[in-house]
Parts: C-alpha cells; structure tokens; sequence
C-alpha cells in the first residue's frame, strides 16, 4: 500500500463525499426516479407529480449526516495529523541530533588520529598536513594553512597547506610579523586571534594581490604557542565568500592551533635531542680524540727527549762551523717543532671540547674585565661600550674569554706608553651585501663584538699574514704569534667571522661577529631611560628613512617606532620624494648613499630645496668608498657605515637630533666619528682626541 | 757535599739522556726505572735531587712521593717533577710542600743543570740542627 | 715599633727558582716582607738559606711570637700555619691541613687586617690548587694592593690562576715585574 499523506487522504475523502452528496441532491433535485419512467412512457406529456416532501427531508438529512460525518472524520484525521508531526518533529530532531554526534564523532576520531600521528615520528609537513586536513573536514569549504614562525622570530614561513594554491604559499612563505601583514601576519604579532571576514576592503590585506588571485574573500587567523607561551606559528582558515565564524568553527579552529603546537613542540623536542645527541656524540669522539692526543704526546715527548739531549751535546763536541755542527744543529731544530706540535696535539685534544651555553657577551665581558684590567698596563684606558639589552649568544665562557686576553695583549703590543683600548658590542643585521663579502655569514641577526686600540696599527701586508699561527711581527722572545690565529680558530668554531680594520698610526678595530642567540621575548635593544622620558613628553620626532634594503629597512624601522620615532620608511629615493611631498614636518633624513634611481647626497639635495635646515644621516655600504663631496663642510653630514649595530643607528640619530646630550660622549676618544674614519668614510666633523704619542713601532 | 741526582723514568732513553747530562757536569747520577726501584735506593740511603716521572705503569710518580714520604724517606731530598704533562692534575693536591719544582720534556741539558745545580746548592746548605 | 709596610707572598711548586728571580736585584725595601711557601720542616731552612744567597735584605725562618721588622724578609716554617697578630707578630699553630697544604697562604692572609699607616700587598706566585685565592680576597678587602703571576712565567699556573678570578687581583705580571712594582710601591732603605 502507498504512503499517502494525511491531507491527500482529506483530499480524496473530501472529494468522494462531494461527488456522493451532490449526487444524492442532484438526485433529489429530479424528482426521484419517476414513477412515469419505469411505467412505460405514456406519451401524455403530462409532467410528473413533485416528489413528496418526506423523500425530501430523508435526502437532506442523509447529506447532512454525511457532511456531518465526514467533519468528523477529518477532525479526527487532523488530530492524527498532529500527532504524526509530533513525532516527524521529534524524529526530525532526533536525526540532527545523530548528525551532529556523527559529525562530532567524526572530528574527534580526526583529531585522535591526528594525536596518533604526532604520537609517531611522522615528519613535521605530514603532521602539520593532518592538522590543516582536520580543519578542511571539520569545516567544508574551508582552506586551512598553517605557517611557522622562523629562526629569527621576525617571519612566518609556509608549514602546510593542502588545499591552496602553490604560488599563494609561496607569496605568503616569509610574511612578516607585525600589525598589517594580513590576518597571519598581524596575529603573530600581536598574539591574538585575528578574523577578517572580508578581505577586499581591509587594511591588513590592502594590494595583496596574491589573495586575489586565489580567490579568496575571508581569512581566520589563530596564532599557535608552545606549552611555554612561545609562538610558533599561525593556523589560517580561508573561505572562497565573505564569512564570519561561527560559534562551532572556533572551537575548532582553537582544537587545531593546540594540536599543531603539540605537534611542533614535538616535532622540535625530537630536533632537540637529536642535535644533542648529536653534540654528545660529538663530545665524545674528541673526547677520544683528546685521550689518545694526550698519551701520544706523552710518549712522543718522552722520545723527543734524547734527540734534543743527544743533539745539545754533541753540538759541544762538534767543532763550531764544521759541517757536523751544522747538522747537529738541523736536527735538533727539527726535533724542537716536533715538540711544539706535539704541544699544539695535546691543546688541541683539549680545546676542542667546547661547553657551549647561552652566554650574555655583555656579562662575560663584565666578568672578566677585572682580569683585562690587572693584565693591562696601568696607563692604558679601557673602555666598555656595551649594548643596553642582552646580547645572547651560544658559547664557550672559557674560549671568549681567551679571544678577549688574546686581543688584548695584542691591543697592548701595539700601544707606546699610553693609551685607550675600547669594547664595544651591538646588535647588528647583516645583510645579503656582506653576505657576498664574507660567505661564511649568512645573512641574518647578529651580536657584535667591537675591539679597538689607538695603538701603531698594521699595514696592508700584516693585515695580510695576521692569522697565521707563528706569523709575529714582535721581536723575539715576545709574542708567541699564536694569539691571533687562536682568535680566528675561536670565532670560526662559533659559527661568527672577524673583520679587522687598521691605519698605522692611527689604531685597529677588530671587529667579531657571532651568530645572536634567537629569542622572541627579550627586546633587541632597551630604551635608555632618559631617552624614554623625553619622549613622554609627545614630541615625537619625524624621520625620513631610505634604504633599498629591505631587512635593514625594516627592522631600522621597526626600532626607530619602537623608541617612539615617527618613521617615514621608503625603499627609493623617488619614494621617499612622493612621502616627503605629503608629509609636514621632517626632522632628520637617513638613507643609503648608493641606490637605484639616484644616490643619498643627490636625494638630500633636492630635498634641501623644500626644506633647507634637514639634517642627513648617510648609511653607507662598507663596499663603497664614494665620497659624497660636501663643499660646505656642513655639520650635519655625517656617516655610519654597514654594518652598523643597531645601537649605533640608535645613538647616531639620538645625537642627530640632540637627545642625547653631547657630554656623554667620553673623553676616551674613541667615539663612533672617530671609527667612521677608521672604517673607511669621511666625516669632516672635528675628530676628538686626547693628546698622545703616538710613533708606531 | 752531595752531587747526587736520582733519575726515576720508565723510558730508556730519558735515562739516558739524564747520563749523559750528569756524566758531562760530573754528577752522580742513580738510575731508577720505576717508583719501586726508586723506593730501594732511599731506603738504601740515597739523599739528592730526585728527577721523577709521573705516567709510569704501577705507582706513578705521586704515589710514589706519597710512599716516599709515608716511609719517612723524604729528609734530606728535594723532589722536581719530569713529565710530558702540561699541567699537573688533583691528583698532586696534597703533596705541594714535596714538590719543589716541575719539568716539561723534552728539557735542554742546560735547562737541566741549571735547576739541579741550584737544588744541590740548597741541599747542600749547612743546617745548624738537623732536627728541625 | 710598628712596620711601615707588610708584604705577603704566597707561592708553593717553583717556588725556589722564582723566589731567587724576584728578590734577585730588588734593592733593601721598607717593608716586611713574609713568604709563605709549602714547605716541609726538612726543607724550610735550607730555602731560607738559598734565597738568603741572592737577596739584599736578610731572610730567616718566622719563630712564634717574633715581631716582624722593615726591611727583613721571613720564611713561614714548616710543620705550622702562621698568622699574624696585628699585622706584626707571628703565631704560629698547629692544625689540619687547609686546601690539601701546609703551612696555607690562606690562613696568614685571612688573618691580616688594615694596616694602619702604609702599605698592605698581597702576592701570589706560581703553584698548583688553589690556596692564597681567598686570600687575596680578603687583602683587597683590608685594602690591600694584590699581585698574580702572569700564566706565561708560572711554573704551574694553578694558585696564580684561581687568584686571578676571583677578580680581586690588581696586576698581573712576571717576578721581574712583579719586583720593579715593589720598588714603585715601596720607599727604599737607606
């Protein structure tokens, strides 16, 4: 039997009982079967008689009792009606309520297989997959991407992300952190959850056209923290329409972002103790190494011992000149280099057990300065110029302090009489330029270790043999001339470079740079508290920054607003020409000498047509010696060369622009004007030096 | 007056540079090739400088002091240390005050007598009690 | 009467030889000069004897309750810790050990205190562990002028060493150095 529905049902009784009532009164309306019909037909033509009225009566009531009954029954078909849709109601109900269990079901056994994942040693891209897939099955429609906060804590790099388009994950792998980079960008920064339901008309998404190009209108960003609160990354959900998220889809998006900080943190616990493993291993072999050194050396000095003996006196046996006295001699020689290498064997056993920690430069300079201090002559000064925030890098206390002992014995060889040695340490960016000068640095945040004397200096052909072990230019019996190339060994084995700058006559900067030690939450540099005070007072200062590069650009930029500077940043002169033409005041000029377009001292003039009095500040390159000629010999003029720390950026533009009180500029003379012009660049300021005596050697 | 050098080494050939050291400066040079043999000749009665290894198989150089000195045989000697170790370890804490001085090979001969002549010189120093 | 000046050296292995190259060609000093080496009793008299060869003022063994005097220099004997009772007088006790050694710089350096007019140095020369680094310490802190052996000239650079780090070293230098820094601190006798 078919299913029909109560009110078709209704229908087909409604229209039987209808067609059967206006039968019966269609009937009744005739005049019954008349009498005439079934007798045979008379052919009077008489019409017939009325029905009676008591047929009448029957008939109506008989209809009535129908319609009457038939009400009835569709009332009580109407109360099953009810009936029925209360239970489809409750069945219905009942239906979603099993949808959403197996929907739930459904994302719960994702998320546990997902926890599975992370639970093996699946690598990071596959687990990072799985979490972006839970994401799109949990919310169809969507586009999940999930993007890792790199080394240097400044970018976003691309994690994983299923469903978009290759050439958007290539456009977004590098995002910066910081408020306006996109949702992702702006959450990371901020450490907030960061939704847009519309991309086309917002601020963070402004010109980006890669969005565009995939097709995206909405973008949901949850930041991603380690169980210690560090950020990792961001989870992004992308909708092809406008959306806004839904109670539901947060908790889910939250699920996912807590399930990639596990995988992350699991992933990079893994990493962890593999490179530890690793460096024990490591530790370990040269450990071996060390031991057998050791008992080699020792039976070699046992053996070398005889030679020298037996060599010393037949020397006295031999007649002074002779031919046999002369190969006496060459023997023991040779016999005394055996010996010192075999010295060097045993130093090297022990030195290349390195303990590395995560050392403050700052604090281990402080330590050991009472150590400099008594090993230095009384008449030379020494100078700490340190960077007022931490300046973290991975090391071996005893090996820094050794470069620090080395260089300054090295700084005292060269001083007659007095004089002034100067520490200093930055932070410093260093860029793809001196990346293609110095290969061994990768580009990137570094820790600057600064070392200057105002001693003899060296010539173009020491600079050239400085390293080298044995090479001395002392006189014999001073200097061992392994100072330097235990130096260099140092620094190379902790993943930094060295520079060394020198005039003779006028002194040496060595200058070392180490790899920084990556920490999102310590600030690159402390705000001086004088210099926060003045800027309490709200007058901030406006700067016009240019800078083809795009990592100094920004992280100088970055800084200069962080110190409560107004930036205008731009990456061309006729960019900065177009931001100059909108903006009022200006108060000082910083940009790069050498750019595309037309060159710094070229900007700085025409600028000078709208706004005679700016001052300029030039960054220059270290590669380019170009001079930009400057007739009038104006004050403002002056120079800071790549690479710079960031906190001589900072206290070259405090000075600029007279925050800083001259006064503090030490007596000691070597100021960052006078190591402009050891570095290379020109400066036509007074140079401010003590008087000394100063005759090389 | 004594001109007595004690030469205590497991290697051959040091000894024997020791000889020929002694031999040339008219020394009295006693050869001991471990802190055994070293041990017999104070007990026999040798007092002088004594030039001691310290990696020797069995007793090495400071458990042979530690003997020396638990036997009563230290009086009248001055000990220098002769070694292929750059610095010495823990394991000298403790025997500082018997440890006069301390020598790297390889030595030039002239290096060698110069302390040893200055040693002698000191032993040789009148005393006015010798119990002191 | 009081010494002006008071001179505290601690040394232990090579100290003979580099006793003999400080004191060598230092002219009469007005000081007291006290030295303490790890010495045995066999042995102490003997380097007082040595050093007395090459050195221009008199060297003799300390004795309990003797009152140092200028330009003099004394040996702690051995067999005692020695202290000094005012910056002067010498008491000499018996005891354990103190790091490993015997007689201990420590002991004599923990026991000075600020000299009342002139000079108070402190100085430690080449020997092995660590005795005399909280002892220079507390000279310093006596206001006390203190001087290390450079790591170049010590035989062993372990007692120099730890002085040094404790960061309460003035100077650092060879014996030679470490003699002409006398005579710039020091008057000379006669």
């Amino acid at each position: 039997m078919t299913h029909i529905s109560i009110a078709q049902l209704k229908k087909r009784i409604g229209v039987t009982v209808g067609f059967i009532v206006a039968s019966v009164l269609g009937i009744w309306a005739m005049g019954g079967i008349p009498e005439s019909l079934g007798r045979a037909g008379a052919g009077d033509g008489t019409l017939p008689e009325s029905v009676p009225l008591q047929q009448s009566v029957l008939t109506l009531v008989l209809c009535l009792l129908i319609v009457l009954l038939t009400r009835i029954l569709f009332r009580h078909l109407d109360t099953l009606k009810a009936a029925q849709d209360v239970v489809n109601g409750q069945q219905a109900e009942l239906a979603r309520d099993i949808t959403q269990r197996k929907c739930n079901e459904l994302k719960e056994l994702s998320r546990l297989k997902t926890l599975e994942r992370i639970a093996t040693d699946a690598s990071l891209e596959e687990l990072l997959f799985c979490v972006a897939q839970y994401v799109e099955q949990g919310l169809p429609g969507s586009l999940c991407s999930i993007l890792l906060v790199d080394e240097s804590g400044t970018r976003l790099r691309h994690g994983a992300a299923p469903s978009l388009p290759d050439e958007y994950n290539q456009a977004v792998d590098g995002l910066r952190i910081g408020k306006g980079q996109g949702s992702c960008g702006t959450a990371a920064f901020l450490r907030e959850r960061v939704v847009v339901e519309e991309l086309e008309p917002h601020p963070y998404w402004k010109n980006f056209q890669p969005a565009r190009d995939a097709g995206l209108r909405s973008c949901w960003s949850e930041p991603v923290f380690a169980s210690n609160g560090t950020l990792l990354g961001t989870l992004a959900v992308y909708h092809r329409e406008p959306r806004a998220p839904g109670e539901g889809d947060m908790q889910l998006i939250e699920s996912a972002a807590h399930l990639a900080g596990i995988a992350i943190g699991r992933v990079r616990a893994d990493e962890g103790r593999r490179v530890l493993e690793e460096q024990l291993r490591h530790s370990q072999k040269i450990e071996a190494v060390g031991h057998l050194a050791a008992g080699v050396a020792h039976d070699f000095n046992n053996l070398l011992t005889p030679i020298i003996v037996y060599g010393d006196m037949l020397l006295r046996l031999c007649p002074e000149g002779s031919q046999q006295a002369r190969m006496v001699t060459s023997m023991s020689s040779a016999a005394q280099k055996a010996s010192d290498l075999t010295q060097k064997l045993l130093s090297f056993g022990r030195k290349q057990l390195l303990h590395i920690d995560l050392l403050d430069l700052n604090e281990v300079i402080v330590s050991f300065r009472d150590i400099m201090r008594a090993t230095a002559r009384d008449n030379i000064s020494i100078d700490l110029r340190l960077s007022p925030g931490a300046t973290r890098v991975q090391a071996d206390r005893g090996q820094l302090e050794q470069v620090l002992l080395n260089l300054l014995l090295n700084a005292q060889d060269s001083i007659t009489g007095g004089g002034a040695i100067c520490l200093e340490t930055g932070h410093l960016i260093l860029d793809e330029d001196f990346h293609r000068q110095h290969p061994v640095a990768k580009p990137g945040h570094y820790i600057l270790l600064a070392f200057s004397d105002d001693g003899c200096g060296m010539a173009e052909d020491t600079l050239k043999h400085m390293y080298e072990p044995f090479f001395t230019t002392k006189e014999v019996g001073r200097g061992t001339g392994l100072g330097l190339a235990t130096v260099y060994g140092i620094v190379k084995r902790h993943g930094g470079c060295i520079d060394v700058k020198s005039r003779p006559g006028e002194g040496t900067r060595f200058s070392i740079y180490l790899p920084a030690s990556a920490s999102t939450d310590e600030p690159i540099i402390a705000l001086p508290p004088r210099a926060a005070a003045r800027h309490c007072k709200g007058e901030a200062k406006t700067i016009l920054l240019v800078e083809d590069n795009d990592m100094i650009r920004e992280v100088a930029g970055d800084l200069l607003t962080s110190f409560g500077y107004r930036v205008l940043s731009a990456e061309s002169p006729s960019q900065a020409l177009e931001l100059a033409a909108e903006h009022g005041a200006i108060d000082l000029l910083a940009t790069d000498v050498v750019m595309p377009e037309m060159t710094g001292p070229e900007l700085y003039e025409k600028l000078l047509e709208t706004r005679p009095a700016l001052p300029v500040l030039y960054i220059s390159g270290y590669a380019n010696r170009m001079v930009p000629s400057d007739e009038k010999g104006r004050q403002e003029a002056i120079f800071l060369a790549k690479p710079f720390t960031m906190e001589q950026f900072m206290a070259r533009i405090g000075e600029m622009l007279s925050l800083a009180p001259t006064s503090e500029r030490d007596a000691a003379g070597l100021d960052h004007l006078t190591m402009a012009k050891l570095i290379g660049t020109v400066t036509n300021t007074a140079t401010i030096r003590c008087q000394r005596n100063r005759q090389g050697i | 007056m004594s001109n007595r050098i004690m030469i205590v080494d497991d290697n051959e050939y040091v000894r024997a540079s020791v000889e020929i050291i002694c031999s040339s400066a008219e020394l009295d040079l006693t050869s001991a090739a471990s802190g055994t043999e070293c041990l017999g000749h104070l007990e026999s009665g040798f007092k002088g400088v004594i030039l001691m290894d310290i990696m020797m198989p069995d007793m090495d150089g400071w458990d042979t002091i530690r003997e020396i000195v638990a036997r009563g045989l230290y009086g009248g000697n001055i000990i220098v240390m002769l070694t292929g170790m750059g610095e010495p370890d823990a394991k000298m804490d403790g025997l500082q005050e018997y440890v006069s001085d301390y020598m790297t090979k390889p030595f030039g001969p002239d290096q060698l007598l110069d302390s040893v002549e200055y040693y002698l010189t000191l032993l040789n120093t009148p005393v006015a009690s010798d119990e002191h | 009467m009081s010494i002006r000046n008071l001179v505290v050296i601690g040394v232990s292995t090579g100290g003979p030889f580099t006793l003999k190259e400080l004191f060598k060609g230092l002219p009469p000093l007005d000081a007291a000069f006290l030295i303490v080496l790890h010495i045995t009793p066999t042995m102490d008299y003997r380097i007082a004897q040595g050093l007395a060869a090459v050195a221009s003022m008199p060297v003799t063994l300390a004795e309990d309750g003797e009152q140092l005097r200028n330009g003099s220099i004394y040996l702690a004997p051995g067999g005692f810790h020695l202290r000094l009772d005012g910056n002067q007088k010498v008491v000499l006790c018996e005891g354990p050990r103190v790091n490993y050694v015997q007689p201990a710089v420590d002991v004599t350096m923990l026991s000075l205190s600020r000299q009342p007019r002139g000079r108070l140095i402190g100085i430690v020369l080449t020997g092995m562990g660590k005795d005399g680094a909280e002892g220079i310490r507390h000279v310093k802190e006596m206001g006390g002028i203190t001087i290390a052996q450079d790591q170049t000239s010590s035989t062993i650079y372990g007692m120099p060493k730890a002085a040094a780090q404790t960061g309460a070293v003035d100077y650092v230098l060879p014996p030679k150095r470490i003699a002409g820094k006398l005579m710039e601190l020091l008057p000379q006798v006669g």
